[in-house]
């Protein structure tokens, strides 16, 4: 028995006279507003950066395609220590994305690791493809850094993406 | 919009008597739809929509109530066990609309939410030790300390 709660489930519509704030529907359009400009403008960096990566596929490419195939020759120490080095950047951070989503699994975070394999897939693609016709010279070293570093500053992205909406999540819950 | 025009008043609602404020109030109801927005396709069809709706806001309210004080702290902390006639002096006393909402504002938060939750949001114990993540029997130990806490603050 409990005098308290009787008392107010009795008197439950007095209790419930409440008046909202004036202006919070016009506040609430607004919060609305931003939180739509903050999404697209998520979502413009993330293709601007796979936009970039496969700009800088597609470049090198076309490159190569002019060279003639006896160009072609055997890898340098140097190509495979650089490629080695971005290769372990880039696995450490697609690791620590998958590592993040396990935390906390979100239909944000899937969309984002997905995102993430578009751009490992067109690394992947570079080096199946591209890697093995390179010539031995310094502009191909630089091309190479180009598309690795493209593929590492859109996985940043992706990562950094990835914490914000792990800490939303666990914010939220 | 017309999600919002529709549950405003009845998320607001609990929203204000968990937080005691109405600017923060405002903000934990707003931030409380635009989480149902993104988190509508999470939304389980079998179960209630409102109900579901709801534990979004009460979930945002006590974080917002987190913010202001150490809640769970506060909670573990202050254990000791009411007296038994304590509990007697509700009885007793006059009870008015007024008195109530004046006395359960004036309550220090961690009451404030225990007794929301209880006497207005429709929970049961274990159901506010589970969101809470503390011991049922820490509830029911500050709920008596809460309505005690309210029953002087009416008589004051």
């Amino acid at each position: 028995m409990d005098k308290l709660k009787d008392f107010i489930e009795n008197n439950k519509q007095a209790f419930d006279e409440v008046e909202l704030p004036v202006g919070h529907a016009e506040r609430f359009r607004e919060k609305l507003n931003t939180q739509r400009r903050t999404r697209v403008k998520r979502n413009v960096y993330l293709w601007i950066a796979v936009a970039a990566c496969l700009g800088v596929l597609l470049t090198i490419r076309i490159q190569f395609q002019k060279n003639n195939a006896a160009d072609s020759c055997e890898l340098t120490q140097e190509i495979q220590d650089v490629r080695m080095y971005y290769n372990m950047q880039i696995t450490a951070v697609v690791s620590e994305m998958e590592e993040l989503y396990k935390q906390k699994q979100s239909s944000a975070g899937l969309g984002l690791l997905k995102e993430s394999q578009v751009v490992l897939a067109s690394t992947r693609d570079f080096e199946n493809r591209i890697f093995p016709s390179l010539p031995c010279s310094e502009e191909a070293l630089f091309a190479m850094s180009q598309h690795y570093d493209a593929s590492i500053t859109g996985m940043n992205i992706l990562l950094k993406q990835m914490q914000n909406v792990t800490n939303e999540e666990k914010i939220n819950n | 919009m017309e999600l919002y025009e529709g549950y405003a008043k009845r998320l607001y609602m609990a929203c204000f008597r968990i937080i005691g404020n109405t600017a923060e109030a405002e903000e934990a109801m707003q931030d409380a739809f635009l989480k149902i927005f993104t988190r509508i396709s999470q939304y389980d069809r079998t179960k209630n929509f409102e109900v579901w709706m709801h534990r979004i806001a009460v979930n945002t309210a006590i974080d917002y109530v987190r913010k202001q004080v150490p809640l769970i702290e506060e909670l573990v902390e202050n254990r000791i066990e009411p007296k038994e006639e304590d509990d007697n002096d509700a009885e007793e006393l006059t009870l008015s609309v007024e008195k109530v909402k004046k006395g359960i504002t004036q309550l220090a938060p961690g009451y404030r939410l225990i007794l929301t939750l209880y006497l207005f949001e429709g929970y049961d114990m274990e159901e506010i030790a589970m969101i809470l993540k503390v011991k049922p029997s820490t509830i029911r130990t500050q709920y008596m300390r809460g309505k005690n806490k309210l029953v002087e603050l009416m008589k004051g």
